[in-house]
């Protein structure tokens, strides 16, 4: 699972939101939404490799999607992986460099 | 805020206008805390998003928001202060913001030259003047006849000039036929001047089913440059002669002319009272012209180009505007923008120093304009409108921009009114043949 195409499916996305700005500075850890079969050891690879880190620990929470009603009928919106990423101590990644 | 400005060129100049690390980040903070209290993103709640977020995500909106900030406060009153008049808006680059740098602004205008109007007064000019002889008006009353000509098929008939002949053609250059040579059944009128010269020389007094070869040069100046200078051989097919019939000088021909009452003598006063008309234009403009002239030989001194080229694309649009009214396509005529320009030449720039002498002429004479002329000139101007005259002087006065050229061309005006009654004029006798021709040559 080491290979650079595995790796950036597995990080689909960083949530930047009020909570993982507050995780960012309290604690140096990162958010990003995951594939959903993804595991921490995977994930703590690709955020190594992605952007040259040391990561220390990784928590992960699957997330359920919301069940929201049009009209009559019921939709489900789909279920995903949320994974904090810790990195160690003075390291950082800004999200909004090269963009 | 630092505000300099450098003389690049004798009318371009550089604003510069920097803000000092400390203003950057004090501006900065200032836009951020206005941007936090509206900006929603999704993943913060209203009011929540912190300023690391805000600032990374609306750099370049706050950029521009400074920038502009610092363009309004301070580039009106800087050519205030420095008495810089620029010709057009001001080309503006934006440097990049980042904290704790400078922030630099740049804006290069160019700036309209002094003009010291020397030379204007007592210019000796000579104004034509024409008498409308009897054989004026026969002449165009004879143009008038042609126009109405018929044309009839005549057999056995040699063609003369004036008369119509219908051919077929083909040319040929060293043996080949060239494009565009080739015709069937086209009627020429012989002496139209329509072909290449000598073309329809060599057709005088052929006849209906005649077969005839014809021998021509193309001039040296020919539009298409293949042909031009080359022999070519066209060979004509008549088909048949038809001869010219001009109508009778009489009532129903003055009619025809649109003249309903009076018949030839009313066809007369209406012909006599046009080319007065003509005249009197033709004689005002060769004046404004001699005078234009008299003004750049005494008034050498440079023009910004902007201010030349912004000149030369109203003229492009002008012509190409007339080319439309006229029917012809100008995209189709396979010239382009530089060559049109090319063949302005000089023109663009001269009108442009006519422009600014007659405008600093009338600065320093103190000429002005009063109302009532422009209230003429509009009245002149919506004329041709009829019933809706009210209806466009109206919306004429209502446009800000028309009101504007309007009063300039009426001060133009003005200051040659001005110019000419401080000058000797002198009259001049001149056939009206001899003003058209001169007109032709000068005429702007």
């Amino acid at each position: 699972m080491s290979d650079p195409y595995t790796l950036y499916t597995i990080l689909q996305a960083p949530r930047i939101t009020e909570k993982a700005t507050v995780c960012q500075e309290t604690g140096n850890q990162l958010t990003f939404k995951v594939l959903r079969t993804a595991n921490k050891a995977q994930i703590k690879a690709a955020v190594e490799k992605m952007f040259d880190v040391k990561v220390i620990g990784v928590q992960t929470v699957n997330v359920k999607g919301k069940t929201k009603r049009f009209g009559r009928t019921l939709g489900h919106r789909k279920d995903w992986k949320k994974a904090i990423v810790r990195l160690e101590e003075g390291q950082t990644v800004d999200f909004y460099e090269n963009k | 805020m630092e505000v300099t400005i450098e003389e690049k060129a004798t009318f371009d100049r550089e604003i510069k206008f920097v803000l000092s690390a400390a203003e950057v980040d004090q501006r900065m903070d200032q836009e951020l805390a206005q941007l936090a209290t509206t900006v929603r993103l999704p993943g913060f709640r209203p009011g929540k998003v912190p300023r690391k977020v805000l600032e990374a995500r609306f750099k370049e909106h706050i950029s521009g928001i400074i920038a502009d900030h610092v363009f309004r406060e301070s580039y009106h009153k800087t050519l205030t202060d420095h008495e810089l008049n620029p010709v057009d808006q001001p080309k503006v680059v934006i440097g990049s913001l980042e904290r704790g740098k400078d922030f630099t602004l740049c804006a290069t205008i160019q700036v309209f030259p002094k003009v010291e109007p020397t030379g204007y007064t007592g210019l000796q000019l000579t104004q034509a003047k024409v008498e409308i002889t009897e054989d004026d008006i026969n002449k165009v009353i004879e143009e008038i006849r042609k126009g109405n000509a018929r044309f009839e098929v005549s057999a056995g008939r040699s063609a003369e000039k004036g008369d119509q002949v219908v051919m077929d053609f083909e040319g040929f250059v060293d043996g080949t036929a060239f494009a565009g040579g080739k015709a069937e059944k086209y009627v020429l009128e012989l002496g139209s001047n329509h072909f290449i010269p000598g073309f329809e020389d060599q057709l005088l007094s052929a006849k209906g089913g005649d077969n005839l070869e014809v021998k021509v040069t193309f001039p040296a100046d020919y539009g298409n440059t293949d042909l031009a200078g080359k022999e070519a051989l066209f060979q004509c097919m008549i088909h048949e002669v038809r001869a010219r019939i001009l109508p009778e000088l009489d009532d129903a021909l003055a009619k025809l002319a649109g003249v309903s009452e009076g018949g030839v003598e009313g066809l007369r006063t209406m012909v006599r009272s046009r080319l007065e008309k003509d005249v009197a234009i033709k004689i005002e403009k060769r004046v404004e012209k001699s005078i234009y002239e008299a003004l750049l030989q005494a008034n050498p001194f440079e023009i910004p180009d902007r201010l030349e080229q912004h000149q030369q694309q109203i003229m492009l649009a002008q012509m190409k505007r007339d080319y439309q009214a006229r029917g012809i396509d100008v995209a189709k005529m396979g010239i382009d923008d530089n060559q049109w320009l090319k063949l302005f030449g000089q023109s663009a720039g001269e009108q442009v120093r006519i422009d600014l002498l007659l405008a600093s002429i009338a600065d320093k004479e103190n000429i002005q304009v009063d109302d009532g002329r422009i209230d003429e000139k509009l009245d002149e101007m919506t004329m041709g409108f009829g019933e809706r005259a009210a209806e466009v002087k109206r919306m004429v006065r209502q446009n800000e921009e028309k009101m504007e050229s309007l009063r300039s061309t009426v001060l133009q005006a003005s200051v040659v009114e001005w110019i000419i009654k401080n000058s000797t004029v002198t009259q001049q006798p001149l056939s009206l043949d001899a003003l058209i021709k001169s007109n032709d040559e000068t005429g702007r």
